[in-house]
């Protein structure tokens, strides 16, 4: 029989994967596409709640979740398109400097 | 349907992985886009036909297609592996570790405490929208004036000259 | 008989009376393109194969058959291979809730018009993939331009929905026949019609908007790398996603099968052809837009008039 419990599991290891890409990775498209994993792994749970709670709230915030991804995504990308024209790489390590 | 529950939270498995490990960034892309396609079957699995759906228009149709475009444009190609191995780097992954465990040990607690809201299971398009137009009126303007600033954010950013 | 054989064998015929169908209207439409565009400039058209030219998809087909495959070394095997199946695949998906009569349709879901649009979002991998993956730059620049073309227009499409979801209250398709039972969306719905037309043959990569594969200035576009069975899949994917797109129009805004006297799939299929008309009519009368003319159509015009129609829809739903 299917649970929550079984949401839950599979959510936190997907949610883990997508951190190890964030803290691991350097090149900034790698870590956006890991940010998405974080926030989609988040759905699973919410999907989970709402199915065995039997309530309408948590699919409320999967929408939102997805209006959040979905303007990161878009922000993230121009960043990596003007970091590429600036320094001419998207290696977050070289991005030291306040000044530009 | 627990096994295919968990034969599809393998595949997920792989996709995520497969993003990570990827080393041709078009390839990853792919695979993410697999992964998110198998992230909308836990959707159907619990029986919300809409947001599955919902999930496979705005993540399949627009956001991919925005990283593979900027994938293109940047011309990035195959490309030596480049993790972060240092000492900082696995202490995040250890105490993130220690973060999942306490998830996983909070919530599944508090599974016991589980009280069902109503007596079905609502995930008609109606009911998702009569929350949102009521409850959440607020944090949806909110969130419409989010996807405006992301619009401007981004139009600025990728702007010539800056 | 065993109830659960039974359904499995009703099931599996009407899956195979819907692929027959459609794939068999498809590789007519290929005859009917070639017979409307020789009269529209006057000439006749295939007319040596058959009788009025009737066995030309035939022979098309097995000439393309019997071509060599060729896999051009430079191209990126896997996804190259995958790109026409996406395309087959995704233009034959729609069948599976279009209602074609009262009682003939495969599967009546609630969300149908989500389906409509999600299938439409991943149609778009198969271009940008073929484009991508054939490492070539015509291909890539015919990719490129498609896989923008389609999400600006997906937008104009999508909003074209709302106002039909409005109207008819429901994203059942099936539902949405029934509703128009005494008047057809394209009346109340006629600024949306329009709309939803245009970001039709947007998607379709139809002149006057098949920049993708301008043959002037991209040889073949996306598809210039492939040959043989694979482009076959390509041309057909075309047919087959044109197929699919009249018989959304159809039910969306004409009504589907309903009409008077005759049954309703004589009525559907009528209505079905006069709209394939009308896109190959549109296709050899117009010249090509440019490429920011294209785009600046989607944004500038097509989705504030969507808009417009939303509002008017709702207005309409609440005083009448």
């Amino acid at each position: 029989m299917l649970g929550f419990g079984d949401y839950l599991l599979v959510s936190v290891i997907l949610f883990f994967v997508g951190a190890i890409g964030v803290i691991f990775r350097r090149n900034l498209i790698y870590i956006l596409m890991s940010l998405e994993i974080m926030l989609n792994s988040i759905n699973i749970t919410l999907i989970g709640l709402a199915r065995y709670s039997r309530d309408t709230n948590p699919q409320v915030l999967i929408l939102f979740i997805l209006v959040v991804a979905a303007v990161e995504v878009a922000v993230g990308l121009g960043i990596a398109i003007n970091l590429m024209r600036v320094k001419g790489t998207v290696d977050v390590d070289l991005f030291k400097s306040l000044k530009g | 349907m627990k096994v295919i529950f968990y034969v599809n939270a393998f595949f997920s498995l792989v996709f995520a992985l497969g993003v990570l490990f990827g080393k041709n960034p078009l390839r990853s892309a792919l695979s993410l886009l697999l992964f998110f396609i198998s992230i909308s079957l836990y959707f159907f699995f619990a029986g919300s036909d809409y947001l599955g759906f919902v999930q496979i228009i705005v993540y399949a149709g627009g956001i991919i297609v925005l990283i593979a475009f900027v994938i293109i444009i940047l011309g990035l190609r195959r490309e030596s592996p480049d993790f972060d191995i240092s000492l900082r780097s696995f202490v995040g992954i250890i105490l993130l570790a220690l973060f999942a465990l306490g998830v996983l040990y909070g919530m599944g607690k508090s599974i016991l405490h589980f009280v069902p809201q109503s007596p079905y299971f609502d995930t008609s398009v109606a009911g998702i929208g009569d929350a949102i137009f009521s409850r959440y009126l607020l944090p949806f303007e909110v969130a419409s004036i989010l996807l405006l600033v992301g619009v401007v954010l981004a139009f600025i950013f990728a702007k010539k000259e800056v | 008989m065993n109830p659960v054989f039974r359904d499995v064998l009703i099931t599996g015929v009407k899956i195979a009376i819907v692929i027959g169908g459609m794939l068999g209207v498809v590789a007519y439409l290929t005859l009917m393109e070639r017979k409307v565009v020789a009269y529209i400039q006057e000439r006749l058209g295939p007319n040596r194969v058959g009788p009025w030219g009737l066995l030309q998809p035939i022979a098309d087909g097995i000439k393309l058959f019997f071509k060599e495959d060729v896999i051009p070394a430079h191209v990126d095997k896997v996804l190259y291979v995958i790109a026409p199946m996406i395309v087959m695949t995704m233009a034959v998906m729609p069948f599976v809730i279009i209602p074609f009569s009262k009682r003939f349709y495969l599967s009546d879901i609630n969300v149908g018009i989500l389906l409509l649009l999600a299938i439409s979002g991943i149609n778009t991998y198969g271009v940008l993939l073929a484009g991508l993956s054939s490492n070539s730059k015509y291909s890539m620049i015919g990719g490129l331009r498609v896989a923008s073309q389609l999400i600006s227009y997906e937008v104009a499409l999508a909003l074209a929905f709302v106002g039909i979801v409005l109207w008819s209250g429901s994203m059942s398709l099936v539902k949405i026949v029934e509703a128009q039972h005494t008047i057809w969306n394209i009346v109340p719905q006629i600024i949306g019609f329009i709309v939803f037309f245009i970001a039709a043959l947007a998607e379709l990569n139809r002149i006057p908007f098949d920049l993708p594969e301008a043959e002037a200035e991209l040889v073949a576009g996306y598809h210039t790398e492939y040959s043989s069975m694979k482009f076959a899949l390509f041309y057909l994917g075309e047919y087959a996603n044109l197929t699919a797109m009249s018989a959304i129009i159809t039910t969306v805004y004409l009504g589907g099968w309903q009409g008077p006297w005759l049954p309703g799939f004589v009525w559907f299929a009528i209505k079905m052809f006069i709209v394939l008309f009308v896109f190959m009519w549109i296709r050899w009368t117009y010249p090509r837009f440019r490429f920011d003319q294209l785009i600046g159509v989607g944004w500038k015009l097509l989705v504030p008039l969507a808009l417009l129609n939303i509002a008017i829809t709702a207005i309409l739903r609440i005083y009448i």
